[in-house]
């Protein structure tokens, strides 16, 4: 036989060789295991590479002892080292990137809050399961997400999986944590995983998740997978409060409030002030009184008002959440008189005062476009110097049902305690604190808030707490400015919007309300302001000017450019 | 430094001699005005997008003229030149391989700025209608001419491989599409080191951050360091007609 056409087949076999150890160590990369599919290619592929070498072997030497082959071999050393320079200096800005974020608003930056917990806190691997059957515009946000847990600690690891396109994956995710289709993260340890709904944070309208929300979701699944300190929150029983646990659609319940407390990191137990013989649990973080029906005895409103002025362990006083249900009775007169329950008397102490004469009217609604309820507030409710404001913006003060409304107190006792405003929906995130001591100064932060605020439902509640001991601010007081081992109190005119079936802007408005009673303040709107978005309309008599400048004007100059240059050139 | 700065005013002259340069730019800003035509109505629909306006223009349809700009202007750099013979007269000449180089990319870059600095006029309009985050515009931009220099030097190396054009544009066209696509394997593999790496060399994904007003300094490390490689390699290949 020809040894040249000997040798040549040996160079098609080495070259075939080649081909196949490559796709082995592609195989071997992209599976992450040395199956023996991966065994069979690298041995069968190095196997032909030899024979191919060996039989070609003379020519090989030759090439190379020559001077182009020389060449070759400086040429392609050169290469290799700074390719591996060039892998090492990427490698090292890799690990110490920094990505800036350059929106006006910081949209695709973490809270500081965030990166404080996973960057200092964080001592073990946290995996981070990834739903990816969602909509392309949700997981593009949600990676983008993600990337941001990524940069700020090693110990983030992501894993993905898509129930349809990988259900083998799929099957063993669900195995290991529960998987639901309604999931979009899993939040996993070695030992435990948390699971995110996609539900709330994803806009239904444009299939694009809540930057703000999905961040704070990840960070309270991260606290509770390592075991950070889990709030404990007492539900008071026994004056006709809603069960805690019934699912009974007939039967007023909070079942879905204390579910969604759970998936929280929160922990939740129902107590009854008459069955207590040392006061209310020392353990409480947060006490939860919410639409009782009946008044509640001396001795009980006295178990709160002690919770509320004792320190706890770590020196903090109670706090309560407060929401008064609708208990209207009919009067001699014909008039709906309101039913107390005997807590309005202490939360006057506290500065907030719920205040019969301001009740928005249930009949007085009208509905827009078919679609949501307004209520309209009577007129005395107008006249109000801090409700006023709220008149002529389609703001009320509960989601459904009649309702009251709160104000301070004309002549509070403790004139430096702080009337807050805490809001909260679907797009507000925020609190503003009226700590004004004048009417004017108040109604002009609610002129300001209501500018903000569009025709959303939106819940308002006074939130009370005591300033700093030291401070002397009187006006114009921050956060900062208050003692935050005080006593905290939240009250609401009306709290039947939070019975279930709840609504995901009351949801995030309890969420928010809890979190400041929590002195998890900075988890109030972890994420940025929302941007606006960008919308316009091109005026008619414009329109043209731009279509011409676009599709004409700007083409066109660089062929009349091109054609001086032409013509000058062959002058 | 002389020699260089020479030899890329005459390949910018050499761009705006040949009418090639004149469609070139008439395509681009013909497709380009498409965009921002369409960006403009999905603006003032009633579902108006969530994007920021140029994001189309500097980062999800990036790709689409960049695949089509850089061979275009990168394939007769050194194609041409050898093609014609023109080559052993520069190279004959008394400056270095490297100077030669130097001077062809920085002509191609600057014709590649050239070619995008018209699209100011869409910001300018946009200012017009209404007024947009300028943070993701700038850096969309940067974002535009950082990719676009890191391809004309792929591009340049391609050129200086062959003396035929529509081969050296093919394989130019090839790596473009490679490592804009390389991001998609990234949901492929198991491995999550591999995938990083695929995720941190795509530039899909860089064009999209920068469009959105991010900015990764690991990306214009990576940008630098390729462009340094594929100089580099370009001068070695021009040295190779030295070995024989």
């Amino acid at each position: 036989m020809n040894i040249n056409l000997v040798k040549s087949i040996a160079s098609f076999i080495g070259a075939a060789g080649l081909s196949i150890l490559f796709g082995g160590i592609l195989l071997l990369s992209f599976t992450n295991a040395a199956g023996k599919s991966v065994q069979l290619h690298i041995i069968f592929g190095l196997i032909l590479l030899f024979i191919g070498v060996g039989f070609n072997s003379r020519s090989i030497w030759h090439y190379f002892k020559s001077q182009k082959g020389k060449h070759l071999i400086y040429a392609i050393l050169i290469m290799s080292l700074h390719i591996y320079i060039i892998v090492c200096i990427n490698y090292i800005s890799f690990k110490n990137r920094k990505r800036i974020d350059y929106t006006q608003t910081k949209k695709f930056t973490l809270s500081d809050k965030t990166i404080n917990l996973i960057k200092n806190k964080l001592d073990q691997d946290i995996t981070l399961i990834m739903n990816e059957n969602i909509h392309e515009n949700s997981l593009r946000d949600l990676n983008e997400l993600i990337n941001q847990f990524k940069y700020h600690s090693k110990y983030i690891k992501v894993k993905r999986y898509h129930p349809l396109k990988d259900p083998n994956n799929a099957a063993i995710l669900q195995r290991a944590y529960s998987l639901k289709p309604s999931h979009l993260l899993i939040v996993a340890s070695e030992t435990k995983g948390t699971s995110i709904d996609k539900g709330p944070l994803i806009d239904k309208g444009t299939k694009r998740i809540t930057w703000f929300k999905t961040e704070q979701a990840i960070y309270n699944s991260l606290l509770n997978t390592i075991n950070a300190k889990r709030y404990k929150i007492y539900f008071i029983s026994g004056h006709g409060e809603p069960s805690t646990t019934s699912k009974s659609r007939n039967k007023p319940n909070v079942t879905q409030l204390v579910n969604w407390l759970l998936n929280e990191n929160y922990s939740v137990e129902e107590i009854n002030l008459n069955k207590l013989d040392k006061g209310i649990p020392k353990d409480c973080d947060v006490l939860a009184i919410i639409n009782p029906t009946r008044r509640f005895q001396k001795n009980e409103i006295e178990i709160v008002d002690q919770y509320l002025r004792t320190k706890n362990k770590e020196g903090k006083k109670g706090c309560l959440f407060l929401a008064l249900g609708s208990n209207y009775e009919q009067n001699h007169k014909g008039r709906w008189d309101w039913i107390s329950t005997g807590l309005e008397e202490l939360m006057i102490e506290y500065g907030i005062q719920f205040n019969a004469n301001m009740i928005i009217e249930p009949t007085l609604t009208i509905k827009q476009m078919g679609m949501t309820s307004i209520y309209l507030p009577s007129n005395h409710f107008g006249k109000h110097p801090i409700t006023e404001p709220f008149f002529h913006n389609k703001v009320s003060l509960a989601l459904k049902g009649s309702t009251r409304s709160l104000s301070p107190p004309k002549q509070s006792r403790n004139t430096r305690r702080l009337m807050g405003l805490i809001t909260s929906s679907t797009e507000s995130k925020e609190i503003i604190d009226l700590n004004g001591f004048t009417n004017s100064v108040k109604k002009r932060r609610l002129n300001e808030y209501i500018s903000k605020i569009e025709s959303k439902n939106h819940f308002i509640s006074i939130a009370s707490t005591d300033p700093k001991p030291n401070s002397k601010k009187r006006k114009n007081l921050t956060a900062d400015d208050f003692d935050p081992n005080s006593a905290k109190v939240i009250g609401i005119g009306n709290g039947l919007f939070l019975n279930s079936p709840i609504s995901e802007a009351a949801r995030d408005y309890f969420s928010n309300s809890i979190k400041w009673l929590t002195l998890e303040n900075d988890l109030i709107g972890t994420g940025t302001d929302i941007s606006k978005k960008v919308s316009f309309v091109i005026p008619e008599n414009k329109e043209w000017i731009y279509k011409e400048i676009i599709f004409y004007l700007m083409p066109l100059f660089w062929i009349f450019f091109g054609g001086i240059v032409w013509w000058r050139r062959k002058n | 430094m002389i020699a260089i700065y020479a030899i890329a005013k005459k390949e910018l002259q050499s761009y705006f001699y040949s009418p090639i340069a004149y469609v070139v730019m008439t395509v681009f800003l013909i497709i380009t005005g498409i965009l921002f035509n369409t960006t403009l109505e999905s603006f003032q629909s009633e579902f108006t997008p969530d994007h920021e306006p140029m994001e189309v223009i500097y980062g999800s349809s990036f790709w689409i003229t960049q695949l089509i700009l850089i061979p275009t202007i990168t394939m007769r750099l050194f194609s041409e030149d050898k093609r014609t013979g023109y080559i052993e007269v520069l190279l004959s000449a008394p400056v270095k391989d490297y100077e030669v180089v130097l001077g062809k990319y920085f002509g191609a870059s600057i014709y590649y700025i050239i070619l995008w600095l018209p699209t100011w006029i869409y910001v300018y309009i946009l200012f017009q209608l209404t007024t947009p985050d300028i943070g993701p515009i700038l850096t969309g931009f940067l974002g535009v001419i950082l990719i676009g220099l890191f391809f004309t030097s792929i591009g340049l190396l391609a050129s200086a491989l062959t003396k035929n054009q529509v081969i050296s544009s093919v394989i130019c066209f090839c790596i473009i599409a490679i490592i804009f696509s390389i991001g998609k394997l990234k949901e492929k593999v198991e491995n999550e080191t591999l995938s990083t790496i695929f995720q941190q060399v795509s530039l899909l994904d860089h064009s999209l951050d920068f469009s959105k007003g991010i900015i990764d300094t690991s990306y214009i490390i990576y940008y630098i360091s390729v462009i340094v490689l594929s100089l580099f390699a370009t001068v070695r290949i021009l040295e190779s007609r030295k070995w024989s």
